[in-house]
């Protein structure tokens, strides 16, 4: 389990001027959930990611995973064996010439034996569907296949949670939905704790927990449904509705009301097809 | 157009040489190089040309292809020449005005440009044979050994290694800032030589900058992925030495070591 308490951060500006990036952030994340975090730029979901995995040791407040306490360098190697991390841009975290390559460099960073990392590369390759391109370089790949086979490298390493900082806002729509298929996937059949950060609505719809922030604060949270209920929140912060929503408000505007608040492309087709 | 370019010339095939251990290749190389300068009679030669021409067989590379790495090398190859057959001193045997040529510049010229030939054709075999990154892996198993002399072999070779890997996504973004500056009006073919060059500042600053982020986010993506340098860490593709490794250099160590000798005998 992922506990935050009271977590602080600040960095100063080049006039001194010191901007709070994270104000008193409280989460909770269980084992097995999928939760995500949604917010514009600036909105501190970043830094909140980096400091899961000791790329950022918290000033203030605590980060706890799983009773390890991220307190400073000592114990952050031990902190990112448990929590994966897969980043915005695919090319810029490709460090191998090949995909098996690139899987393999975390695997000889944590001394898995040499012998059996072919084995565990397959695995992990099949796990994100790119078993058959272990041998492709990355300029041969699409961007959702790049960030597909960064989450198998991270997959490798075996860890406990999976934390994805922004991994689809360079992807084009048929990256973007191959990597969220991954990631469904993932935390519904190997029961795989996933923390996706992004700013598609689209994407959150499907976690058990949805987490709104604004500003260093969390100014929501809540399963999907209890957090698109409260529209005039999530406009007041320029945030939009999925796009099953907004088409319901419109169909609602011409005087057509659904039975239940839709979310999801299935939802709208169930309400759909009972209004003929 | 410029992003199917190919690092290096590696050409895949199923051949001795190819599976040969890196590592074996190079100091194979490296004696080679130290022994084309150390013959200097024709039987000598004619035993070179034979040990390559048998190289080549085995790595089934055509030899058209290895005859095309000769190409830049050329005016170097020329230049030697030419500066061996004139400054060198001896039995005059062509005169005219400044220009002198003797027996011993012209002997020496020649076998120096059989020597270049031979360096080149037998290195780029090596680079022909051997995919960049097994190279890479070849120079850190190496230098592995010096390491009690503190030189960085694992970071020497990691450096290599994504400098290899990022060629082809600079290359890219060269090509996309390249079009952008087109498109806002940038010439970069007209003009003389100068003014071509300066044209290439605004490629070059765009490319730095990017490239500085990009450092920045990989070096911040290796940590999170637990990279510590080469503390604790293991190999994915192991170098092992085999029988055919072992009898390699020692042919090659053998022909270095009895053309030493001739050459102090002689």
């Amino acid at each position: 389990m992922i506990k935050i308490i009271d977590l602080e951060h600040e960095y100063k500006k080049d006039n001194n001027e010191s901007i709070k990036t994270l104000n008193k952030v409280n989460i909770d994340i269980n084992k097995g959930d999928f939760v995500s975090i949604i917010g514009h730029n600036g909105s501190g979901k970043s830094t909140l990611a980096k400091h899961l995995n000791g790329l950022i040791i918290p000033q203030k407040g605590e980060v706890i995973i799983d009773d390890i306490k991220v307190i400073d360098d000592n114990n952050i190697w031990e902190i990112r064996r448990k929590v994966g991390m897969v980043f915005q841009n695919p090319d810029n975290q490709f460090v191998g010439g090949t995909i098996e390559e690139d899987i393999a460099f975390g695997l000889e960073n944590i001394g898995f034996p040499s012998k059996d990392m072919m084995e565990r590369i397959n695995y992990a390759a099949g796990k994100v569907g790119m078993g058959d391109y272990l041998k492709r370089p990355p300029h041969k790949l699409s961007g959702g296949q790049k960030q597909r086979s960064a989450i198998g490298s991270v997959l490798a390493m075996e860890p406990d949670y999976l934390v994805l900082d922004e991994p689809t806002s360079m992807l084009d729509p048929k990256g973007r939905k191959e990597v969220i298929e991954v990631l469904r996937t993932l935390n519904k059949q190997d029961k795989m704790t996933i923390l996706l950060i992004t700013h598609f609505m689209d994407e959150v719809v499907y976690s058990d927990k949805v987490i709104v922030m604004d500003k260093g604060n969390i100014v929501l949270q809540g399963t999907p449904k209890e957090v698109f209920n409260n529209k005039k929140m999530l406009k007041s912060i320029n945030l939009e509705l999925p796009k099953a929503a907004i088409l319901q408000e419109i169909i609602a505007n011409k005087g057509i009301n659904f039975k239940d608040e839709v979310l999801t492309k299935e939802d709208l087709v169930e309400e759909l097809w009972q209004l003929f | 157009m410029i992003k199917d370019i190919t690092i290096g010339q590696y050409i895949y095939k199923d051949s001795l040489v190819h599976k040969l251990d890196p590592r074996t290749k190079i100091l194979a190389s490296m004696f080679f190089m130290f022994g084309i300068f150390l013959i200097n009679d024709i039987s000598e030669y004619v035993f070179v040309l034979i040990l390559s021409a048998l190289t080549i067989f085995m790595s089934q590379i055509p030899i058209m292809k290895i005859l095309k790495g000769l190409k830049p090398i050329f005016p170097l190859m020329f230049l030697t020449v030419i500066m061996n057959m004139f400054f060198t001193q001896g039995e005059v045997i062509f005169n005219w005005a400044f220009i002198t040529i003797t027996r011993e510049g012209v002997y020496l010229a020649g076998f120096m440009g059989i020597r270049i030939f031979f360096l080149i054709i037998f290195t780029s075999l090596l680079t022909l044979t051997t995919s960049p990154i097994t190279l890479t892996n070849g120079i850190e198993g190496l230098l592995t050994p010096l390491k009690r002399f503190k030189v960085p072999a694992h970071e020497i070779a990691m450096m290599m290694s994504i400098a290899l890997r990022f060629i082809p996504t600079l290359i890219d973004e060269t090509d996309k800032i390249m079009k952008a500056q087109k498109a806002r009006g940038a010439d970069f073919e007209s003009g003389n030589i100068i003014k071509r060059t300066k044209s290439l500042v605004p490629i070059l600053i765009p490319l730095f900058i990017s490239a500085f982020t990009r450092a920045d986010e990989l070096a911040m993506a290796m940590e999170a992925r637990g990279y510590r340098g080469d503390e604790g860490r293991t190999k994915f593709k192991e170098l092992k030495y085999r029988l055919t490794d072992i009898i390699i250099i020692f042919i090659f160590t053998l022909i270095l070591i009895l053309l030493f000798i001739r050459k102090i005998a002689l």
